[in-house]
Formats: structure tokens, sequence, C-alpha cells
């Protein structure tokens, strides 16, 4: 009986030990979660959602080919067969704009992800050796770099390497990674004083061990949260460059290259410019909302409330 | 046994704060002998920690060691370069343990993944050219962690730092940090932010590890009841220098410089029942201000005017026993109850 009894808390031991181990899907359905708990957080993420389904399955999704022109149905207005109506070559805007979201979303994906890469590895190495000669020349770097309008800075690069996706995604990173690298060493100077780095040191783990186990995973929370904010302004300024024709190169559909098209004919067919600017409102709001959620989701203080 | 494993000779340390330079270490000298116990007392902002992060040699910044030198097994710490330091010293054969050990321990990785970063580069050292599997490390891991009496150690490799109490995560701490080519320990206030019995237990395994590795500790704590239980000799410092020296016995049953006196009076007692206990009067003057003189002499009931003149010297008042008093205290213990 009573070894029974010792048994079965031995076994109810393994078992709470084990639901003690997450992987790391878990860890992600939980911040999901605690992101569409947060006001607005939801809806966020349901906009979010339907943009990253858009530019993954674009070819499925959208009801016409984008560049298929029909000169006889131009400046068409809604229609069964065109939900959002024509442009003025015939092409069908729903489509195109389901296309320009892959563009937005690959431009600015790849922006943010390449400028917080470059970002944050300066910045950790800046923080860390506080003080010393890298430092000073990593800060400098960041001073120069934002020292320039960032838009005008987009605009020379793009105007000198030639509009195509790839220049458009190295300018638009190049212009944002300070912001990044300083973030990351704000939080580095606070993160490096911690007792287990101290620790680390005292044991004799290699420098870069600690910048990269110890260092760059406590700092990555801000981080995260900033790329979510910067997705939008990135999908802005993707349009922004393709709206002066310094972006991806036309026929591609891109939300700015519609704005561009549907100008011209402002008066007399307005849908033709209104659609993309609610594709790119609706992206700004959404991806907004959706890293607010992400920043209460990742701050614990925040989540209990 | 008498053979000295560490030499600290007149090393003298400054924090340099902008216009103010603090001098947090005077001239200290002491030495260590192997499989030996010293035990550094002392108010806060003493030196004590300074003293062990510049053995280190993880000062901050700020830090400027002014001169002295610290042997170490024959060569000395304070040539050596950064990476020398890395490769030979940190780990390997200096360890180093903190007073809290919530934080000693990164939360975003495994107790295991913490554990096998630290094993791989003793092993690194102590084994070239001896390519261990990641399972190997692990299984070291496991058994270090027994070592230091962590429950059922093979599940709880492969938990988070969240999921350990403070003991145990000090218990993880020290097995990771001893390694038995440690030779020496650093253990500053390693547990001051435990409760009184793991405080205890902690002491106890680190004494028998450090007995089994033939291991010296430099222990750094302001119990002085802890000290009198695990010190062969005890150190007592004051705003960067050491004021008293000696065998534990001496130093506590017959102390001879009025602060070691002071210290050992504000502590509860069988004879102090039901008496309002010592307290020192004043605090440790802030580094920068330091009074000239005896730096203890503002607070102290014997100052005479000569302490405020002269900086007394570290002398052997007793066989092993020193002293930094311009006076010879033996009567300080009876004069402080009356204050």
């Amino acid at each position: 009986m009573k070894t029974d009894t010792i048994n079965q808390t031995k076994a109810g031991m393994k078992s709470t030990q084990l639901t003690l181990k997450r992987k790391w899907s878990d860890t992600l359905r939980v911040t999901l979660r605690s992101v569409v708990k947060v006001k607005g957080g939801l809806w966020g993420g349901i906009f979010v959602g339907i943009m990253l389904v858009c530019a993954i399955g674009a070819q499925w999704i959208s009801p016409s080919d984008p560049n298929a022109q029909d000169i006889v149905h131009r400046f068409a207005g809604p229609s069964l067969k065109h939900f959002l109506g024509t442009d003025y070559l015939g092409r069908d805007i729903l489509s195109r704009i389901i296309y320009g979201c892959r563009i937005a979303v690959m431009v600015a994906f790849g922006a943010v992800t390449l400028s917080a890469i470059v970002g944050v590895f300066l910045g950790v190495m800046g923080g860390y050796n506080e003080g010393k000669k890298i430092d000073y020349f990593i800060i400098w770097l960041f001073d120069i770099v934002r020292s320039f309008p960032q838009i005008i800075l987009a605009l020379a690069i793009v105007a000198v390497l030639g509009p195509s996706l790839l220049n458009v995604v190295f300018a638009l990173a190049f212009t944002a990674f300070p912001f990044y690298g300083r973030l990351a060493r704000a939080k580095t100077l606070s993160v490096k004083e911690a007792d287990y780095v101290k620790a680390a040191e005292a044991m004799g783990l290699k420098r870069i061990k600690i910048i990269l186990r110890h260092i760059t995973p406590n700092i990555l929370a801000p981080v995260i949260v900033c790329l979510g904010m910067d997705m939008a302004t990135m999908i802005i300024w993707e349009s922004g460059l393709s709206f002066l024709g310094l972006g991806v190169r036309p026929p591609t559909a891109s939300w700015g290259i519609m704005l561009r098209n549907g100008y011209k004919y402002i008066l007399t067919s307005p849908l033709m410019i209104l659609w993309p600017s609610v594709a790119i409102a609706v992206a700004m709001v959404a991806f907004s909302l959706f890293s607010e959620g992400l920043r209460v989701a990742l701050d614990p203080k925040e989540r209990e409330r | 046994m008498s053979e000295p494993l560490l030499e600290v000779s007149q090393l003298t340390l400054d924090y340099n704060l902008g216009s103010r330079k603090m001098r947090a270490l005077d001239r200290v000298s002491f030495s260590l002998d192997k499989g030996q116990v010293l035990g550094v007392a002392g108010e806060s902002g003493c030196g004590k920690s300074t003293l062990g992060l510049a053995i280190i040699r993880l000062l901050p910044k700020v830090a400027e060691i002014r001169r002295g030198e610290i042997v170490f097994d024959g060569r000395d710490l304070l040539k050596l370069s950064e990476a020398q330091m890395d490769r030979e010293i940190r780990g390997q054969k200096i360890a180093m343990i903190f007073q809290n050990p919530q934080n000693a321990l990164n939360p975003v990785f495994k107790i295991e993944t913490q554990m096998i970063d630290i094993l791989r580069v003793q092993d690194k050292y102590q084994n070239p050219g001896n390519r261990k599997r990641r399972q190997d490390f692990r299984q070291q891991a496991i058994e270090r962690l027994k070592g230091t009496g962590i429950a059922d150690p093979a599940v709880r490799v492969s938990n988070y730092p969240f999921e350990f109490s403070g003991g145990m995560k000090q218990r993880v701490m020290i097995g990771m940090a001893l390694s038995s080519g440690t030779s020496l320990l650093l253990a500053d206030e390693a547990t001051t932010a435990l409760d009184v019995t793991i405080e205890a237990q902690i002491n106890r395994l680190i004494t028998e590890l450090a007995a089994e590795y033939g291991t010296s500790i430099l222990y750094i704590t302001h119990n002085l009841g802890v000290l009198s239980e695990m010190a062969d000799r005890i150190m007592i410092m004051y705003a960067g220098r050491i004021f008293e020296m000696g065998w534990t016995k001496s130093v506590l049953g017959s102390p001879r410089h009025p602060y070691s006196t002071a210290l050992l009076e504000s502590l509860p007692g069988r004879q102090t029942r039901g008496k309002r206990l010592l307290s020192i009067p004043g605090f440790v003057p802030p580094l920068d201000r330091l009074p000239g003189g005896c730096s203890f002499h503002p607070r102290c009931p014997f100052a005479e005017e000569v302490c405020r003149q002269e900086v007394p010297p570290l002398i052997e008042v007793d066989k092993g026993h020193w002293s930094a008093c311009l006076f010879d205290q033996k009567r300080g213990r009876q004069k402080w109850k009356w204050i």
C-alpha cells in the first residue's frame, strides 16, 4: 500500500516534470495568445495573417493574372468579374493588390531583417566593448547614417545603385540599422552587468560565446517589437520609393506603382488610387497593432494585467 | 601546508570616477597557502569584493591598479594578457562564485546548456586534442550536479534556472565553477542571499569539495560566525586596508585591533544576553574622503592625537597575528563594552 502511493507520487512527479518541458512552438503559441488578448492585437494579427497568406499564395488566391491587360474594360468600376475594378490598362486591381502585397512584405521583411541583424550585431559589439575604440567607431558609424534624413538617404542609395527589388531592400536596411544598433547597444549595457555575465566571465567563457549565449538572447525582446513597428514603416517607404519610380520596376505590381499610375487619373477614376491607399493604410495599422500586442506580450510586467 | 599559493603584495587600487579618486585597496599584502581557507571580513564598502575581482582581473573599467603584484602559482597575474587569463586562469585555476545566485544563471537557457558551455571550456584546456561529444559533457554535468547534492540530477539538468531555488542555483554555480583543476576559489559573499539552513549546507558543500580537490578558498563575508567555523585564517578589512590578520582562533579569541573587537562585540552571544548590543558609531567613510592617519580614528574611542597623524603599519603582534593599530589593544575588548 505504502509503496503504491510512493510509486504514484513518483509517477506524478515525472508527469509534472514532463509538462515543465516546453517546445518552442508552445512558447510561440503562448506569445500569440497573449498578443490577441491585447486590445486591437487580434485585429492586427488577423490582418497581418491575411497579408502573409496573400504574399505567400498570391498566384493561387488572386482571381486573375495581375499583368493581363484588357484594354476594352479599362477604368471599369467594381463588378463580379473585377471586384475592385480595373486600372488604365484594364488590369484587375484586386489581383494587383494581392501581388503588391507580396512585394510589400518581401521588401519590408527583407529590409527589417537585414537591418536588425546588422544593427544588433554592431550594437552588441559596441555595448559589450563600452568605452573602447571599437565602441566609439560603431557609435560614430550610427551617427553618420542617422544624420541623414532616412528617406533622402534611401533615395540616394537607390538612385546610385539603380532601382531593383534587392537594391530597395538594401537601401531601406541601410537607413534603418543604426536604430536597431542603438537599441541593442543600450540594452546590452544593462544586460552585461548581470551576474550571469560576470559569472560566465569568471569561468573563462570566450567573449564571443558570452555575447551569443548570454547577451544577445536577453536583448531580443525589444528588438522583436521594434521589428514589428518597422515593418509598417518599411511598407510605407517601399511604396514611397516605388511611387517615385525608384522602387521595383513596372509592370511588377507594387502598391507604390499602383498609386503612381492612379495618380494621373485621380479626377476621372478615383477608385484606382483609392484601393492601394486603403491597402497601405490597412497594412500600416495592422502591423502597428500587432507589434503593440507583441510588446505587451513580451513584457512580463504588462502581460499580467 | 606552508607552500604559498597566492601572494598579494602591496596591492593598491583606485577607482577613477571623473574627478574623484577612490582608493579602494591600499597596500594590501597577504598570502594564502595551498588548501587553506582565508576569511575576509569587514563592513560594506571596505574593498573586500574589489580584492576578489582584482585577483581574477574582472574589475570594472574605472578601476586602476596603481602598484603591487598578485603572484599566483609563481606567476604575477597582473602581467598576464587577457587571453592568457581566459585560457589558463579564469575557470581553470581560479573559480569565483558570486553573491546573488538568483541572477547568476542566464534565465533563457537550460542548466545543461550553460553547464556544458563551461565544461567544454574547462575540458579544452585540461586535455587538449581529446574531443568529447555533447553527450559526454551532459553526463559530466549530471555528475557535477550529483556531486553538489542536487536530487535527481538527470532530470534536473534539463530544467530552466527558474525551476531551481536559490540554494540549488548556488549549488549549480559551485558545480560549474569547481573542477579538479581549481586551486583557488573566490567566494564573494556566496551565501549572503540564502537563508541560514541553506547557508550552512552550502558552506559545508564548499568546504567538502575544496578539501576533495585541494582547493584554497578566499571566503569573503560579513558573517564572522561562519568564518569561525570555516576559516583557517581571518583577515579584517576596513576602508581598503587590512586591519588585522591572523589565525582564526587568535583573531576571534583575542583580537588586537579595536575595530575587530568592535565587530565581535556587535555579535549577539551568551554573555551579552539581555544587554544592548554594541554598534560602532558612525559609518565607513566614503573612499574619496578618507580621514588622515588611521582611517578608523573618527569612530574609535581609543583614538589619540597620534592616530590623526600617522598611518599605523601592519605589525606582527603575536606569532602569525598582525594588527594595524598604534596601540596594542589587548584591553580593547573590556573598554568597548562600557561605551
